[in-house]
């Protein structure tokens, strides 16, 4: 497979080359070629090691054998099964693929709420800490960046000790409350990180200027400061619901085997009983996502087009 | 704005209730012998020291070590010319670009490392399909070998070393590629004493997120076929083998090295731009 790539490769190269020959410029070539190549290869490496899980994904998912090592026959069977198992499936593929739906169904819930909880908390916590004086605030910035860096493994198994020793209080089990909390913990760092740069930005007196004119604190924060970071909270609201929406090993400690997600359903699953549906769900994830953040760039460039093109016309 | 001073209070609390206090318990906790978590009626011991001398556990910590150091050299070397071409290809459109780079980070991971993992063995998808078009093909055969498991992790983490090389590197001021231009440096020359020491930043930021994550992880490394890692033991010691202690000190020992890499990041980066 890596052969055929390369093949490929070689030949877009080759191409690539004689269209170069042709051109007039044949002493500058010999110079010119190799740095392409090289950037060529780089590209490519980067693009197969990249994009290659991905397209093995989309290919298992249009597999009409549950079995990983061989295809039979173009079948959209796994799709249907996602969305209703019993008139797609048979067998103990049904039981297999309710499971699956019932951990899609988790881990939305999880993640829509913690990057809800944590873009909300992290937008306050950023405007506290950019109040700081400048020691303070990188120390903070230190603290915030621990999530961060820390190990997943560590990150899971301080924060199991905390709930563990909590909840044994109250007698209440590890499941949705603390897969919720530390899903909100290890979300928030992202977002203050990427709404500081932006409030950093804006000018210190932008608030002050709105209560003198009469806006309530909370409207100030709602009218003045928000639009001005709107950027920084979309990249932070993505960035967190992201880290979620993949994350295995905090989950698998917190409470995820009460509370499966997908990956837990991965992880613990081998061979016959997970259902390849899963393959499916995680095609329509990916170019879901694609295709959203991709309309939405349109529509700002769109955007951006209407504005130049009117104020062309209001300078004549 | 100083009046929002007050909003980073409960955020520091928060922060010493979930990241701080829990390191102490686990440093308390790896000087007792429990079963689960009894802070206060466990006895004090060293017992829990014998780990680190023992043959497996050491073979496992190298072996973490020796794959990640491994899996993340390649990454650095694939990663640092992507992101120097994409960075000076000077694309219009960032965003697309970003987006693209993420792309694979919305695909499971675990699936991932399954989808790539189910590529190394002979009979995959891949030689079925080209079977079924009359091209006999082998496959590699190399699932759970060493080289297996690498190539994975290249594949898996690649992006968190493209990103913060990128970041760094799109950022750098254009007319500085002029002066030195003006000064006669040829473009080698310019890389070197211009654009190499700047993108470090990125460089140190990419080595971080790319080597932690391969050494403890347990997720990919066991969806590869390798469940000799350092992180495979202590997700064994805190699920199936309840003995906490050991599992604890064996945390204490990764904590170190990320506390070296958070110092590092804190030196290098002090607003924390290139994390992102």
């Amino acid at each position: 497979m890596i052969t055929i790539a390369i093949i490929i490769l070689f030949i877009y190269l080759v191409k690539k080359k004689a269209s170069l020959v042709k051109d007039k410029t044949i002493t500058k070539i010999n110079t010119k070629v190799w740095p392409k190549i090289f950037k060529i290869i780089c590209i490519g490496i980067a693009i197969i090691l990249i994009y290659m899980p991905i397209v093995v994904i989309l290919l298992q998912s249009i597999n009409g054998s549950k079995n990983n090592g061989i295809f039979t026959e173009f079948s959209l069977k796994w799709y249907g099964g996602l969305i209703s198992p019993d008139t797609f499936l048979t067998g103990n593929d049904i039981q297999a693929a309710n499971d699956l739906q019932k951990a899609i169904g988790n881990t939305f819930l999880i993640t829509i709420l913690s990057t809800l909880i944590s873009t909300i908390l992290g937008i306050l916590f950023a405007l506290g800490i950019n109040a700081l004086p400048k020691k303070q605030r990188q120390k903070m910035i230190l603290l915030n960046n621990v999530p961060i860096v820390n190990a997943d493994i560590v990150t899971a198994i301080t924060l199991m000790i905390v709930f563990m020793m909590v909840f044994s209080v109250f007698d209440w089990q590890l499941g949705f409350v603390s897969v919720l909390i530390s899903h909100v913990f290890f979300s928030i760092p992202y977002v203050v990180l990427s709404v500081l740069p932006k409030l950093s930005e804006i000018d210190d007196n932008l608030y002050d200027a709105a209560v003198d004119l009469g806006c309530s604190p909370i409207k100030a924060i709602f009218k003045a400061i928000l639009p001005a970071i709107k950027s920084g909270i979309i990249m932070g609201m993505l960035l967190a619901f992201t880290m979620s929406i993949d994350d295995f090993t905090i989950t698998f400690f917190n409470g995820g085997r009460l509370l499966p997600n997908v990956s837990m359903i991965v992880y613990l699953r081998k061979g016959k009983a997970l259902s390849p549906s899963v393959y499916a769900y995680n095609t329509i994830l990916t170019f879901g996502i694609l295709f959203v953040l991709l309309g939405y760039n349109i529509y700002i460039y769109m955007k951006g087009k209407k504005k130049k093109t009117k104020k062309q016309l209001g300078g004549k | 704005m100083n009046k929002f001073k007050h909003l980073s209070i409960p955020y520091l609390i928060w922060m010493i209730v979930l990241v701080l206090i829990p390191i102490l318990i686990l440093i308390v906790m790896a000087f007792q012998e429990t079963h689960g978590i009894k802070i206060f009626d466990a006895k004090f011991t060293f017992n829990n020291f014998q780990v680190l001398q023992r043959k497996d556990i050491l073979q496992s910590l190298w072996l973490s070590f020796l794959y990640s150091a491994i899996a993340t050299f390649c990454c650095l070397l694939i990663a640092y010319p992507v992101a120097y071409i994409i960075a000076r290809a000077h694309f219009k459109n960032r965003f697309l670009v970003l987006t693209l780079l993420i792309l694979p980070m919305w695909s499971n991971t675990l699936l991932r490392t399954k989808a790539i993992a189910s590529l190394f063995m002979e009979g995959n998808i891949i030689t079925s399909m080209l079977e079924k078009i009359g091209l006999f093909v082998k496959g590699l055969n190399i699932y759970e070998k060493p080289v297996a498991v690498i190539i994975g992790m290249v594949a898996m983490y690649l992006p968190f070393m493209i990103l913060p090389i990128y970041t760094v590197l799109e950022k750098i001021d254009k007319s500085l590629y002029d002066a030195s231009d003006d000064l006669g440096a040829d473009r080698f020359k310019t890389f070197w004493k211009v654009t190499f020491p700047i993108s470090l930043k990125g460089v140190t930021t990419g080595i971080i997120l790319v080597f932690l994550p391969c050494a403890t992880g347990f997720g990919v490394a066991e969806g590869l076929g390798e469940y000799r890692l350092i992180g495979t033991y202590i997700q064994q010691q805190f699920s199936k083998d309840a003995t906490y202690g050991v599992g604890s000190l064996i945390a204490i020992v990764i904590l170190l090295v990320i506390t070296i890499a958070l110092f590092v990041v804190a030196k290098v980066d002090k607003e924390g731009e290139t994390l992102l």
